[in-house]
């Protein structure tokens, strides 16, 4: 009896040595292959917030010939490149493209996919944009054809706008800062001459004296400056104690970006602008959104974590077996955290977003008289930066101009997260909290000293802590 | 174990190094593989001729307009146009008639399906015999008159008028338009269209011919 225990320990053994060397010569090597989204553009977002929107077009060329479900997401990242190029032709092209594509997504039932996406955060599915994302498309948009001149196209696209609008307003989520986008949307219409539907966007911009419409003789600068970064989705990794153990819980993170310019001063023909202008926070609609969706993200991270419990139990009881000895015991444990762990590194977190976004986009109307103006936008901040450009306008006729200043941003790397306590970041530790109980306590290691449910204890201290 | 903590045994069960026996045993794992390589299996695409198989003309494949809307609007307008009292009036006369545009004013980018509808109305009205028909691209050539066309928004103004029937000796020019209801929620998108189109005489300024269709598409989830 002794000799076929002690047989099964060794075998157990050389296991545990098999296993731990697999991991260390595979481990390594697929961490290293496993990349997110966001390290996976690092590149091009160093060659276009340095200027170089060149070689950031030539980049995502590269990545999108190789890519597969992050393909429209590179389209939408590349015509902001295009647009930054002045190629606002083919900007606009490619964003018509990958929004009727996303609308096809939209109600295309992919239960396997998606979910394959919720509990194993498999990036392979096809990328679906947000809400807020859609309607930037139709923003950037209006912008493209407005400069093109092409006011027809630009009118079809208010008119996308519109219903996103409407249904997100309907939804009761409004979009913040509505105000920019339906009066983007009021001036396409005006100049597309379809009068009422200007109307309607006018009134619902509120945008004190955007809607006057030039006099005779006149016509009108559109001017959109388009500056900072918009947030981007990092991975971030937490540790949450449930029954004495520690889990590892991982998901995509949205962090802020710090800008170079905080004003933009604009002035026309020498003179200061005291022109009607409103401004879209791009940044506080996306952090807003996220921080809406976080109770869902939290939900998918908590699934997506199960299997990898499931695993490392599995992992625990192979080797723990029948013994009571107390070594073996604890050497089971180490192991089941440390397949854990080399579990959570080699899944990618999904961090995929529309990361090359602005952190604003100022719009300013002017009415002038007919013939050529020359516009100055002085940027001012951590740096200061003085674009200047010479209008041609006619008179009844809207000339837009985009200055993108993001590409002069300079880039100062994709922010990382450390690795910390869930319990130590507000965000998460409240998003948590809307968990249910038995999620955790179900799929978790039981504890080691045969406490008491310690999550259960520890989760009615946070709630009374934040006033649930 | 805490309270509230269910068993893994109650679980199904996960274990390393499996033997043969254990896999016909408790076959689930390989089933799921398989059933998992089934599902995600890449297949190759496959293309086919609508003169082989014309059904493939048939499904909607998007809320925009597709050939077989277009053929409806047209086949709808052609049939009351030909029936008209004026056509009939102007039968004698051969009379020089042009298209103007027909103008997208919908929340899909339609308009190379719309300019395909002018040339379609275009030939059927070459091919009826009843009118001389005034090239489109003629005028479009002309970068004032192109301007003006662009900018006609929802009516023809009166020097443009003017000028159709001065500089290209026009009689009567057709406009068209098509607008939509779009509407949307989180699990359908419907577009009704409304595809109109009218013959203005060019001496009097007076419509003497207009048409509508109606054409609904909806993608749900």
């Amino acid at each position: 009896m002794r000799l076929v225990l002690r047989l099964r320990l060794m075998l157990r053994l050389r296991l545990v040595l098999r296993l731990g060397l697999v991991l260390l010569v595979a481990g390594p090597f697929l961490v290293g292959c496993r990349s997110t989204y966001t390290e996976k553009v690092k590149n091009v977002h160093r060659a276009y917030y340095d200027g170089d929107p060149g070689e950031a077009d030539r980049l995502l060329d590269v990545a999108w010939r190789k890519g597969l479900a992050d393909r429209d997401l590179l389209l939408l990242e590349r015509a902001l490149v295009l647009q930054a190029r002045g190629q606002h032709r083919r900007s606009a092209n490619l964003l018509v493209a990958v929004d009727q594509g996303m609308e096809t997504l939209d109600y295309s039932r992919e239960p396997v996919a998606s979910l394959a996406d919720f509990l194993f955060s498999l990036t392979a599915t096809d990328y679906r944009t947000t809400p807020g994302e859609r309607l930037l498309i139709n923003i950037e948009n209006m912008i493209n054809f407005l400069v093109l001149g092409d006011t027809e196209r630009a009118a079809v696209e208010a008119r996308r706008a519109r219903i996103l609008l409407l249904q997100d307003d309907a939804a009761a989520s409004t979009f913040r800062g509505a105000a920019m986008p339906w009066a983007l949307a009021g001036l396409c219409f005006e100049f597309a001459r379809k009068p009422g539907d200007a109307e309607d966007a006018y009134r619902a911009a509120g945008v004190p004296g955007f809607a006057s419409p030039p006099r005779a003789g006149e016509g009108t600068i559109l001017l959109a400056v388009q500056d900072g970064k918009a947030p981007v989705r990092v991975e971030g990794s937490y540790t949450i104690l449930i029954n004495g153990q520690l889990h590892l819980l991982q998901m995509p993170v949205l962090v802020e970006r710090s800008d170079r310019y905080s004003r933009a001063e604009v002035r026309l023909d020498g003179r200061d602008v005291d022109q009607p202008s409103t401004v879209l926070d791009v940044r506080a609609n996306l952090m807003d959104r996220y921080e809406r969706e976080l109770p869902r993200i939290m939900a998918a991270a908590i699934t997506q974590m199960i299997p990898r419990l499931l695993t490392a139990e599995a992992v625990r009881r192979e080797l723990a077996g029948d013994s009571d000895h107390a070594g073996q015991e604890s050497l089971a444990f180490i192991a089941s955290y440390l397949t854990e762990i080399m579990l959570g590194a080699l899944t990618p977190v999904d961090t995929r977003s529309w990361s090359l976004l602005p952190g604003r986009v100022r719009l300013l109307r002017a009415n002038v008289p007919a013939g050529r103006h020359e516009v100055v936008v002085t940027l001012s901040g951590r740096g200061s930066r003085r674009i200047v450009r010479q209008v041609d306008v006619r008179a009844g006729h809207v000339t837009a101009v985009n200055i993108a200043t993001c590409i002069e941003e300079g880039f100062d790397g994709l922010p990382e997260l450390p690795h910390q306590d869930a319990r130590h970041d507000p965000m998460v530790r409240r998003a948590l909290l809307l968990v249910p109980n038995d999620l955790l306590l179900r799929f978790s290691r039981p504890d080691p000293f045969g406490r008491e449910d310690s999550w259960s204890r520890r989760r009615s201290i946070m709630l009374r802590e934040e006033g649930l | 174990m805490g309270t509230g903590h269910v068993p893994l045994s109650s679980s199904p069960s996960y274990r390393l190094g499996m033997t043969k026996e254990d896999h016909v045993r408790n076959p689930t794992p390989a089933l799921v593989a398989t059933l998992m390589l089934c599902l995600t299996a890449c297949s190759s695409p496959e293309y086919s001729r609508g003169s082989d198989d014309p059904s493939i003309d048939l499904p909607a494949m998007s809320t925009r307009l597709d050939r077989a809307d277009l053929e409806l609007a047209l086949g709808h307008w052609m049939e009351g146009f030909a029936n008209s009292e004026f056509v009939r009036d102007v039968r004698d006369e051969t009379p020089n008639i042009a298209i103007l545009r027909i103008a997208n004013d919908t929340s899909e980018h339609i308009s190379s399906a719309l300019d395909n509808l002018l040339n379609s109305v275009e030939t059927r009205l070459v091919a009826d015999g009843g009118f001389n028909v005034i090239d489109n691209s003629k005028l479009t050539a002309d970068a004032l008159m192109a301007e003006r066309l662009r900018d006609l928004g929802d009516s023809v103004d009166d020097k443009t008028v003017a000028a159709l029937g001065k500089e290209y000796g026009i009689h009567y020019f057709i406009n068209g338009r098509v607008g939509d209801t779009a509407e949307k929620t989180n699990d359908a998108r419907r577009v009704q269209y409304f595809l109109f189109m009218r013959v203005t005489d060019v001496a009097t300024r007076r419509i003497v011919f207009q048409d509508e269709v109606a054409v609904t598409k909806k993608v749900e989830g």
